[in-house]
């Protein structure tokens, strides 16, 4: 029995064990053709686990996977032949350099571009003739998206892409896979860090302690956060008053002038009632992911 | 059986084949110059027949005095087997295993090749590793500077005792490989290949003496590897089958449970 060859990926109640309590349980996903999706959660929430599954690395317990319509357990050579794929950790050959790893990988596969290897490599800056021995972590994961990045597939599945990469990089890869997209590729990568795929995913699965708990487009899930303020005032910090301003939650006042806040929802009446007084400084950084699954999946322990 | 791979797998292992070729060369070379010494030393011969009758053949210490038993109890049952055996049950379990263990296995199985066309492109590779440590370190030094020093064999038995080294090691090699990948425990090839030779060893050299250990001598390969005494008998094709035959056997054990199992991130 064929799948559905309109999706990229669907699993269906997909459960891999391990002895450990890492493994993914019941995850139930589909995800679209010409779909960029992210896949995220914290470090051991079994990101990795699913997507090795789907490249047939491992073989589940139970449940199945399908990737383009067909069964990854029966068919996963073309899988791969259709499919690229980076791993979240990887090593190369120490004494190979980095222009012969990728021409000899590359050949491979059967429809290997010699040309696109030089314009990827050139565009990520790449140094071909230094052995992958004496590069750093970020170089050598550069090498490695040369490599899933160079064949022209039908889906990329990229395990932590931009982890090591400096910003310039990870603006080469967000434009890299935007093309690929606007081709009808079909992107599925993983993060623990929100802000690395909330800019090129229009949806978000999100994995904790192995369960898929919410798939959701991101700009839902961007406004469900709760974002964290921190104000510092010329005065006494109107404590008071700020617990009654709608959608303010005080968290801690540290001292008698500066106020730490959460926002959930609509920033603008907070904005509105600091008008009001004289505001020395306004910090709001940028709400990590693990804040929002706290916020939103409970703080409890994982069982 | 991919070409890619196979010759990546060589190409890896370039700069250390050289390195030990040159060690199997020079090891051979080595035996080889001291044979006019051994050979012209007064009182050999005699210090060799008084030796206990069980020491004798638990060294397989023949003959010193001509060609074909020094080769056979210095060069052939000596150092030389254990350092092919140490290289290529290193080598085997190395090749998947080892690469697993250095994470560098997943970024090729998410290539659209087989697992066991990976494992068989290692298997290849091993192969013509052995093949020359055994036929031009061994066989082409022999050959070549063994007349100078009137160590003078027919070609045809020194081939013959080359060969049975041949699928001796290769099975040793298959055997760490197969359990290497059967298990993703490079440790694991190393150990159990090891224990394999080194008890092997055991009964089929002291099996000659003791009675009830020379029952078990078949279970040895060094049994089949020497035993037929190649050097001045030929090729024993059935003793050779039984190393070959081992060898495909474990090869292929190891393809089956290395397709089945998860591989380590």
């Amino acid at each position: 029995m064929s799948g559905d060859g309109r999706l990229a990926v669907k699993t269906t109640a997909l459960t891999k064990s391990f002895g450990s309590s890492r493994g993914i349980s019941d995850v139930s996903v589909e995800i679209h053709r010409g779909e960029v999706f992210g896949l995220l959660g914290p470090n051991g929430a079994g990101k990795t686990t699913l997507l090795r599954c789907l490249m047939d690395l491992i073989h589940p317990t139970s449940g199945s996977a399908q990737v383009l319509g067909e069964e990854v357990s029966r068919n996963s050579k073309f899988i791969r032949s259709r499919v690229s794929y980076l791993p979240g950790e990887f090593a190369l050959w120490p004494t190979l350099t980095a222009g012969e790893t990728l021409q000899r990988l590359g050949r491979l596969r059967a429809d290997h571009d010699a040309e696109r290897v030089a314009q990827l490599s050139s565009l990520f800056n790449v140094d071909m003739d230094r052995p992958l021995g004496q590069m750093s972590r970020g170089n050598k994961q550069k090498v490695g998206l040369v490599l899933a990045l160079s064949p022209v597939m039908d889906v990329y599945i990229l395990d932590e892409p931009t982890g090591g990469l400096d910003p310039i990089m990870q603006q080469h890869f967000r434009e890299v896979v935007a093309t690929e997209v606007e081709r009808g590729a079909t992107i599925l990568l993983s993060s623990h860090v929100l802000h690395e795929v909330e800019h090129l995913a229009e949806r978000v699965g999100v994995l904790r302690a192995g369960e898929l708990v919410a798939v959701e487009r991101v700009d839902s899930l961007r406004r469900r956060a709760a974002l964290p303020i921190t104000v510092t005032f010329a005065g006494v910090a109107p404590v008071q008053l700020l617990r009654a301003v709608t959608d303010v939650e005080v968290l801690a006042s540290p001292t008698e002038t500066t106020v730490s806040l959460r926002v959930r929802g609509a920033i603008d009446p907070l904005l509105k009632f600091l008008a009001g007084y004289e505001v020395l400084s306004l910090v709001a950084p940028e709400a990590e992911l693990e804040e929002i699954f706290l916020e939103f999946y409970g703080s409890g322990d994982p069982s | 059986m991919n070409s890619v791979l196979f010759f990546l797998d060589l190409r890896i292992r370039r700069l250390s084949t050289v390195l030990w070729l040159a060690a199997v060369i020079a090891l051979v070379l080595m035996y080889v110059a001291l044979y006019p010494s051994i050979k012209s030393t007064p009182g050999v011969d005699e210090f060799i027949q008084n030796l206990p009758e069980a020491l004798r053949e638990a060294f397989a210490i023949a003959d010193y005095s001509s060609p074909t038993g020094y080769l056979q109890a210095e060069i052939f049952s000596g150092l030389l087997p254990v350092v092919l055996l140490v290289l290529v049950i290193g080598r085997g379990s190395a090749s998947v295993a080892g690469e697993e263990d250095q994470k560098r296995l997943e970024i090729v199985m998410a290539q659209p090749v087989s697992r066991v066309s990976l494992y068989l492109s290692k298997a290849a590779s091993l192969t013509v590793i052995s093949f020359v440590m055994v036929f031009f370190g061994v066989f082409g030094s022999i050959a070549l500077v063994g007349p100078w020093v009137s160590i003078t064999v027919g070609l045809a038995d020194l081939f013959a005792i080359c060969f049975h080294l041949f699928v001796f090691v290769l099975f040793a090699g298959f055997l760490a490989l197969a359990a290497g990948a059967a298990s993703g425990r490079k440790g694991l090839g190393v150990a159990l290949a090891s224990a394999v030779f080194a008890l092997g060893f055991l009964i089929e050299s002291l099996g000659r003496s003791i009675d009830w250990l020379g029952h078990l001598r078949p279970l040895s390969p060094w049994h089949w590897y020497s035993s037929s005494q190649p050097l001045s008998n030929g090729i024993d094709w059935g003793d050779c089958g039984v190393l070959g035959g081992s060898a495909l056997v474990v090869l292929c054990l190891g393809a089956w449970l290395f397709n089945r199992r998860d591989l380590r991130g």
